[in-house]
This record gives structure tokens, sequence and C-alpha cells, in this order.
């Protein structure tokens, strides 16, 4: 295999707590998890956002476990071996959200038996009508995005925006917006319906695979007055990994964060960013780039 | 230092909105002027509310209705610069008009996705003499009605709690009663600064499909002494 086709992909996350949680003394209840941390041919991301609610008082543990079951519930898809793209795409979507939600479940489950909830939480449900559900203390948001050569896959229950940017700069989302959810209303993994709310996406790549990825939680794109000033955020980001280097744009994504929620909506705020390791500016490989074009992987 | 990615950053909008009764009945007993000077003395609480949530940009308006419903205060103002002008009372009492109006303005757009759930409280004597379920319809068909924190304060012992219980919609929040000018300074206190905060940092809430619960927790209002042996009460 040549150097080129072992580029892949290097990825940067980065996680603030809102201003307005440092002025309630509430902690961060985002997360986010990157596999393998150092990038390669293929990467996993995912970031979670935990409800914060008075119910859901162990929401940052449900983030936390969310994205770390993301990663193990995507891993296997990293190398399917054998596997069909068509084939794979379409046990992508009949059982990979099943495969998540159960998993997180049993992560609560264990963590609820090593930590057992008050006794007034275990009794409490949804309404009076509903049997008690347990899960609602850590109720979150997911995110989850896997690239390889051959194919991307996108998950999202609840919140949250999953932004696309090609080599040209064109921007879109991943996955569409769910319009029901405004005034801070979203789904989630404590749902009862969570599998069935949990959006899917798999795309088989060639050459029109993004150039970036961008998963972030709501406290972001509820910074900008409009949708069309947090998407820019996508080809900003793209031109400074080319100029600068992605190195460069972790030194300030804090700060831009930091920032975004000061002046913005105030919440804990969170970004991961995938990039195409070629386009990296810093990377000596980019000087010899010549096209956008990314290298096949083993299911292509 | 390279430049922030992205366009403008901007706080959210939270939009607080009176629907007030300015029907005839409420010019007895001095009750339009106690609303005036309620609202009036809400402001500066209001604004300090505003100060200590500044991620929340709060914009405030009203309505009043009697035969009819207009915009008393159309523009949606900066809590900062919010001034209110008396209402006067005289008419019957239009309470469906009132909600359509605000049903149109809470369409999106004008309303973006990003904002903060609205505020609407509304204050009434009577019985509605129009269709109010109809307005109400028309209000509850916008995800931002349905997404609404809704507030309903009763003046005196004519006022219609079935028909404010019905504007609330959510069996957790009760119409709260105001027997005197007092409880109905305190009852818009409490509406125009703990209602109004919390609806400034809202954390996120489940997208139930079941009977809604408060999208907003709500702190539970002050207490009033009432009854019929209260020598407070005059309305």
């Amino acid at each position: 295999m040549t150097e080129r086709s072992l580029a892949g992909w290097k990825a940067i996350a980065r996680s603030v707590r809102g201003v307005a949680h440092e002025r309630a003394e509430l902690p961060n209840q985002d997360a986010f998890r990157l596999f393998p941390e150092d990038g390669g041919p293929c990467l996993i991301a995912a970031v979670s956002d935990g409800h914060g609610s008075r119910e859901c008082f162990r929401s940052d543990v449900g983030a936390e476990i969310a994205v770390r079951v993301a990663i193990e519930a995507l891993t296997p898809l990293l190398e399917p071996q054998q596997v069909r793209l068509p084939t794979l795409k379409h046990l992508v979507e009949q059982q990979l959200a099943r495969d998540i939600v159960t998993r997180w479940k049993s992560e609560v489950d264990k963590d609820i038996d090593a930590d057992p909830l008050p006794a007034r939480q275990e009794q409490r449900g949804q309404n009076t009508t509903e049997e008690a559900n347990h899960y609602i203390p850590y109720g979150a948001t997911l995110l989850g995005v896997l690239v390889t050569g051959s194919h991307l896959v996108c998950v999202q229950l609840g919140d949250g925006d999953i932004v696309t940017v090609s080599a040209n700069g064109e921007v879109g989302r991943a996955i569409p917006k769910d319009e029901r959810l405004i005034a801070n209303f979203t789904t989630s993994l404590c749902m009862p319906e969570a599998t069935r709310e949990m959006r899917v996406k798999f795309q088989p790549l060639s050459n029109d695979a993004p150039a970036l990825i961008m998963l972030s939680t709501d406290g972001y794109s509820n910074s900008f007055v409009d949708e069309q000033s947090f998407l820019k955020v996508g080809t900003d980001v793209l031109a400074a990994v080319k100029d600068s280097g992605l190195d460069s744009v972790r030194h300030q994504l804090g700060d831009w964060l930091s920032e975004a929620s000061r002046l913005g909506s105030g919440d804990d705020t969170t970004v991961a960013i995938l990039c195409r390791t070629e386009l990296d500016g810093a990377t000596p490989a980019a000087a010899d780039q010549t096209s956008g074009a990314l290298p096949k992987g083993p299911g292509g | 230092m390279m430049k922030r990615p992205g366009g403008e950053l901007a706080t959210r909008p939270l939009h607080f909105i009176w629907i007030a009764d300015c029907s005839g009945s409420m010019s007895s007993e001095g009750k339009i002027q106690s609303l005036n000077n309620a609202i009036r003395e809400a402001i500066p609480n209001m604004q300090k509310v505003a100060r200590e949530n500044p991620n929340a940009q709060v914009l405030v308006r009203a309505v009043r209705f009697s035969t009819g419903a207009y915009w008393h205060i159309p523009q949606a103002t900066r809590v900062e610069e919010f001034r209110w002008s008396d209402l006067r009372a005289d008419g019957v009492t239009d309470m469906g008009q009132a909600f359509q109006l605000v049903a149109e303005q809470l369409r999106i757009p004008p309303m973006t996705e990003r904002a903060l759930p609205p505020v609407l409280v509304l204050v009434s004597d009577g019985q509605p003499t129009d269709d109010y379920s109809r307005g109400l319809s028309l209000l509850m068909e916008q995800p931002w009605g349905r997404k609404s924190v809704r507030i309903a304060i009763a003046i005196g012992s004519d006022a219609d709690h079935v028909v404010l219980q019905n504007f609330i919609g959510n069996p957790e929040i009760r119409p709260l009663q105001a027997n005197s000018p007092e409880a109905l300074v305190s009852y818009i206190k409490w509406a125009s600064t703990a209602v109004l905060k919390a609806a400034s940092s809202p954390p996120s809430q489940m997208n139930r499909d079941a009977a809604p619960a408060a999208n907003v927790p709500i702190p539970a209002p002050p207490t009033v002494e009432s009854g019929p042996n209260s020598p407070a009460d005059v309305w």
C-alpha cells in the first residue's frame, strides 16, 4: 500500500462548560469520544449531551456511557469482513439503533446496580399512567459518525448537529434537522421509543467523501444568530485546517467554544471535527496533494 | 490567533407576552389600574432577571382584548427599553381573538427555531364572549404555541377557571386567583421574574408524546392570603 492509500482521517474534539452552568454551579453535561484517538484509515467520533434537568440528575453519566457504547457498537463496522456494502447497509439500518440503545441501557443498569438510585426516583415515571422509567435520570442525546475509505455511517438521537463539508466547501447536514425539537425539547436514549427515534444513515463513499465532518451539541448551533452563520463554521474550519493545520485548530478550539457559549447560548458546548488527513495543512503529504479523492478502504 | 469560525453569535430570544383582559368589568373596583400598576412595578424586576441571565434576550409586548383584540404594545421590545402604557377597560371579552393574535406571532417565521420557550401571561376577570376555544386551537397549532410557558391569573371571583386552565394546558400548573391588588402584584411579579428566570435557562426536556408536562420547570407561586373571610379580598 502507498503512503497515500494509508492516509485517512484525523480528529480533534473539545467540550467546554456553559457559562450558564458556571453561574448555576452545574457541571458540564456533555461528553465525547474519538476512536482511534490518533486517527487512521478509519475513524469513529461520538458526542452526547446530558439533559441536565432535575429529573435527569445523572445525565452526565448517561452522556459518558452513550459515547462509550456508540464506539463499541460502531467498531465492528470499521472493517467488516467479507460483507458487501449493500448487505452492510441493510444490517446497519436494521440493527445499529437497537444495538446502541440496548448497550446503553445495559450499562445504565450496571451503574444503578453499583450506585442505586434514591428510592423516590426509582418509583417516578414519566407520568402517573406510565411505568417507572429508571433510565430517565441518565437521559442524554447521541451523535455518532464512523468513516472509512468505503462508507460513512451517521447516527443521531436528539438535538445537536452533524455537518459535512465537501472538498470544494459545500456544507450540508448528514442527517436533516428534526423539526419537532425546539424550545429545548429533545428525543433521548432514556425514552421507551429511543430505538425507533434514533436516525441512522449509511452512505457508500467513492470520490464523494466529505473533506470534513463536524459533530456538535446544540449549545453550539444555538449560539449563532441563524442557520447560515452556524453552517459557515464548517467552511471556515476546513479553510483553517488547510491553511494552518489541524493542530492549530485544536489549540484554538476551546477559546472558540467558550466565546460561543459566552456570547450565545450559555449552554455546554462540544464539538468534534474529523478531517481527511491529506487536507491537513500541517501534514507533509498535504503539500503533494493534487486531488481530494479518498483512497479505497478494505470494504470498497 | 486564528479568526473564530462561523458567522455572528447571538443570545437566544425569549418572548414574553402579556395578554390582558380590558373588558368593561375590569373598570370596576380599580382592577384595570391595579393591573397597570402591577405590570409597571414588575419591569425593574424583569430587567434584573435579564441581567442575571444574559444569554437570554428578553423581548416584551402586550395584547389587550375587550371588544376585539389588539396589540397594545406590538413591537417585541428589549426588556431594558420596555415601558408600560396604561390599559383602559371597556367592552366585552374577546379572549379567543387575543389568542389568535398571539398565534400569528408564534409562527415560524417570525419566530426562529433557536428561541427559548415564550412566556404567555393571561390576566382575566371574567368569561370569554367569543369562541375562545377556536383561538386557543390556533395557538396550539403552532409549535411555539405548544412549547410556550402559559400562566393565567384570575382577577376576582367571576373569572372562568376552566377557560384559564384550558389555556394553561398543564395539570401541574393552576390558575392563580387574585382577589386583591396586593395579590395581583404578587402574582404578576412571580410570573415576570421566577417564571421568566426558569424560561431563560431551561434544561433539555424529552419530547414526549404523552400528556403534556411542564416543558420548563416552574417554581411554586407565592402563597397569598385569600378566602371568604380574608379582609384583604376586595374583588
